[in-house]
């Protein structure tokens, strides 16, 4: 034993702190980690960094380049200030994304939940083709599926108006959507033991109520990882967006801001990195509060 | 008395009903209504006659704002509604193609350079409209644009967007030249002032730029990617040889190796930084200057004074550049083709055609003859090349007709590649231009 822990154990006020101290091989290995992991951060936080300098940049810093790319001489509101006055980003924008993109979610996941359930515990032919058929549906890139999917669209706008109004993207992001949900929870309901289910049986439940009552409660991680990807996914979409949308009030962000803040060869580089900033804000307060879930749902959905 | 039921709705009344149709019909009914419920927009055939015009957003917001106050003039005195879209330039053609898929969308579209040869098919013809038109403002500057593959107008011409040189008149006056006139002097006052600090910059790059301006040069040279047939592929000659050597020195001696990578707006941002020299460009990397109040490094000085616009320069087969064309077509599935031509009829009368060139702040350049020399261009030194250079600026395809396989050549930037490639010295002149060549063959054969 060294004379500082003989000295720390003898007096009775440092008896406790000597107890909680923490050992410097596990400093330095905290210490170790942490420097490791500066690489990573700096690649991953690099864009946001250069989006948040730039947002707060006068446009003759932006376009000074004898300036530094890498700071701001001071803080300009301007490029704010124009998105706020001069498009539509919080007024329509902003707003139509939220709507598309939370009662897309909705059904997705929902609907995601019930095939999930069904493709991971009920037996019936051809139940393995159906789960590969899904799978294989996500893997069908946007860029082809857009035509035919115009045809739908056109079809029902015949009898009901919905291009040019959300509605088109809340019916067509599913699309994308519920096979993402759907294989991303049947692994989720495969790690759930049946035989927590068979109890449920046994003390009376239906299969619908120990879905909901047994088997949802348990996958509540699994679910809310599904729903951070899907809220992900619609916020991000640009192509339906795109060629569904051309009303000037419909448009979501990802459009909007693409179609005011580039014309031709003029890019309202500090108003277009303002609106990035504020359009992240939203999914990155989202994940925020349910990282947690979303990391032991990815983890657990991993392994059976 | 009960009211005798006549016509179509008696028939549905006497139908035989089985109870799977009734119960389908019922849900549609049900659906559709809450669909236009939860819309708030009532069904097609309730609705009132709308016009839809899509445009690309223009580079000046108040061109975009003139063209609507158009509309809305001419929708209230035709009792239709009308509807001014835009999306980004690069994104038109996803929509374009996404409207002839669905055979359904706007009924007014912006056709631009090649686009009424490749979507001929899908768009009416305008002949009458088109001479009418180009009767009334004194004839067209160009001829050739807005063609289809069956020789009809398919879309009427609207504006072009030039190239001309911009140029720091400071710099060049410093080192005891005058404005470049010629390729050669290009390159002679580049490389001096590349040495000072100050290159040229000219994209060879897969920008839109690169594509224009690359264009020019070659037939400032004599040489061309087409015969006027439009059809055979004439680009491998001694002209486009002698056009890449070109293009190798100016790079080597004048330039820098950020060209390569530039998009459209980076030889914007070159000059209004202060350190480009010239660039070719429209008149928008002027006009962003202006709006940003860009200042010359390291001094309080506005960059825009000290900016001009020249004529591009001559080559040894003259002066020739090409230019970004812009024009209107009407799809044929449109529900609105005789509106719709009203409307341009209406939109292209010399009053509101003034008006248009004016909220572009000269922008749009007219290829009408009466607004060729426009007011607007005496009214600031910076614009006074603006009447003339429609002179020597031709349409992609120059000197044939602008059509599909031009698009796709243009479209998959082969020549700014091949141009680059010669620069570099990855290839040889004489092996970039047999590549190209080869290239361009392959393409073509594509719309025999």
């Amino acid at each position: 034993m060294s004379s500082n822990e003989m000295t720390a154990m003898t007096t009775s006020s440092g008896e406790l702190l000597a107890e909680n101290k923490v050992p410097f091989w596990r400093l330095r290995k905290a210490f170790a980690n942490y420097v490791a992991l500066i690489p990573y951060l700096a690649f991953a936080l690099f864009p946001f960094y250069i989006i948040f300098i730039t947002s707060l940049k006068s446009k003759q810093e932006i376009n000074n380049l004898g300036e530094s790319p890498f700071w701001a001489t001071g803080i300009a509101v301007e490029n704010f200030t124009y998105l706020a006055t001069n498009t539509s980003f919080f007024e329509h924008w902003m707003v139509n994304t939220l709507i598309v993109t939370t009662v897309s979610t909705i059904i997705s996941v929902t609907v995601g939940i019930l095939a999930a359930y069904a493709l991971a515990r009920l037996k019936f032919r051809g139940v393995e083709l159906f789960g590969v058929a899904v799978f294989i549906t996500y893997l069908v890139p946007q860029t082809l599926l857009f035509l035919p999917l115009i045809d739908v669209v056109n079809a029902i706008d015949d009898y009901i108006p919905i291009r040019d109004t959300y509605w088109s993207l809340i019916l067509t992001y599913p699309t994308f959507l519920i096979p993402f949900v759907t294989w991303l929870l049947m692994g989720y309901f495969r790690t759930i033991p049946v035989e927590v289910e068979e109890c449920a049986y046994l003390d009376g439940c239906s299969r619908l109520g120990a879905l909901f009552r047994v088997v949802l409660p348990m996958a509540i991680p699994g679910i809310i990882c599904a729903i951070l990807f899907s809220y992900t996914l619609s916020w991000n979409e640009f192509l339906y967006s795109l060629v569904f949308i051309q009303d000037e009030h419909a448009k979501t962000l990802s459009v909007g801001v693409f179609t005011e803040l580039i014309r031709g060869d003029i890019y309202f580089w500090g108003s277009l990195m303002a609106a990035c900033l504020l359009g992240t804000l939203p999914i990155v307060i989202l994940y925020g509060f349910l990282m947690d879930y979303y990391t032991s749902g990815l983890t657990q959905g991993a392994i059976k | 008395m009960s009211k005798k039921i006549k016509g179509r709705t008696a028939e549905i009344l006497k139908a035989p009903r089985s109870r799977r149709k009734f119960l389908t019909q019922s849900a549609a009914a049900t659906g559709g209504l809450a669909g236009i419920l939860a819309t708030g927009i009532a069904p097609a055939f309730a609705q009132q006659r709308e016009l839809k015009v899509l445009v690309n957003s223009h580079f000046v917001p108040s061109s975009d704002e003139e063209l609507l106050r158009q509309m809305k003039e001419f929708g209230k005195a035709e009792g239709v509604k009308v509807r001014l879209d835009r999306v980004a330039h690069l994104q038109l053609p996803a929509v374009l193609a996404g409207e002839i898929q669905g055979q359904k969308g706007h009924d007014v579209v912006v056709m631009r350079n090649a686009d009424a040869n490749l979507y001929s098919k899908h768009l009416v013809s305008l002949d009458g409209l088109y001479e009418k038109i180009g009767k009334a403002g004194g004839g067209w500057t160009n001829n050739d644009f807005g063609k289809g593959r069956d020789g009809k107008q398919k879309a009427i011409p609207w504006f072009f967007i030039s190239f001309p040189i911009a140029i720091r008149t400071d710099l060049v006056s410093e080192i005891g030249e005058n404005m470049p006139d010629t390729w050669d002097d290009v390159l002679r006052i580049g490389t001096k002032l590349k040495k000072k600090g100050h290159p040229v910059g000219i994209q060879l790059s897969h920008g839109a730029d690169s594509n224009w301006i690359l264009r020019g040069l070659l037939w400032s040279y004599g040489a061309k990617l087409v015969e006027k047939d439009s059809k055979t592929v004439a680009v491998n000659s001694k002209e486009t040889v002698e056009a890449f050597k070109y293009i190798k020195a100016l790079y080597n001696d004048a330039m820098e190796s950020e060209v390569l990578a530039w998009d459209d707006r980076n030889n914007n941002v070159c000059l209004a930084s202060g350190k480009c020299s010239m660039i070719l460009n429209p008149v928008s990397a002027y006009r962003s200057a202006v709006r940003d109040n860009a200042l010359i490094q390291g001094t309080q000085r506005p960059v825009h004074q000290v900016i001009n616009h020249i004529m591009p320069p001559k080559g040894p087969a003259g002066r020739h550049m090409a230019a970004s064309h812009q024009g209107v077509g009407i799809w044929k599935f449109s529900k609105n083709v005789e509106v719709g031509k009203k409307f341009l009829d209406y939109h292209f009368q010399a009053d509101n055609a003034d008006k248009h060139l004016h909220a572009s702040a000269g922008y749009n350049q007219p290829l009408l003859k009466t607004h060729a020399l426009h007011p607007l261009y005496a009214s600031n030194a910076k614009y006074y090349f603006a009447p003339f250079i429609g002179w020597y600026t031709h349409a992609i395809g120059w000197p044939g007709v602008p059509t599909a396989a031009s698009a796709t050549i243009y479209d998959q930037y082969l020549l700014p590649d091949a141009a680059a490639a010669a620069a570099t010295g990855k290839a040889t002149p004489e092996e970039a231009v047999k590549k190209l060549e080869k290239q361009m063959k392959r393409l073509y054969g594509r719309f025999k």
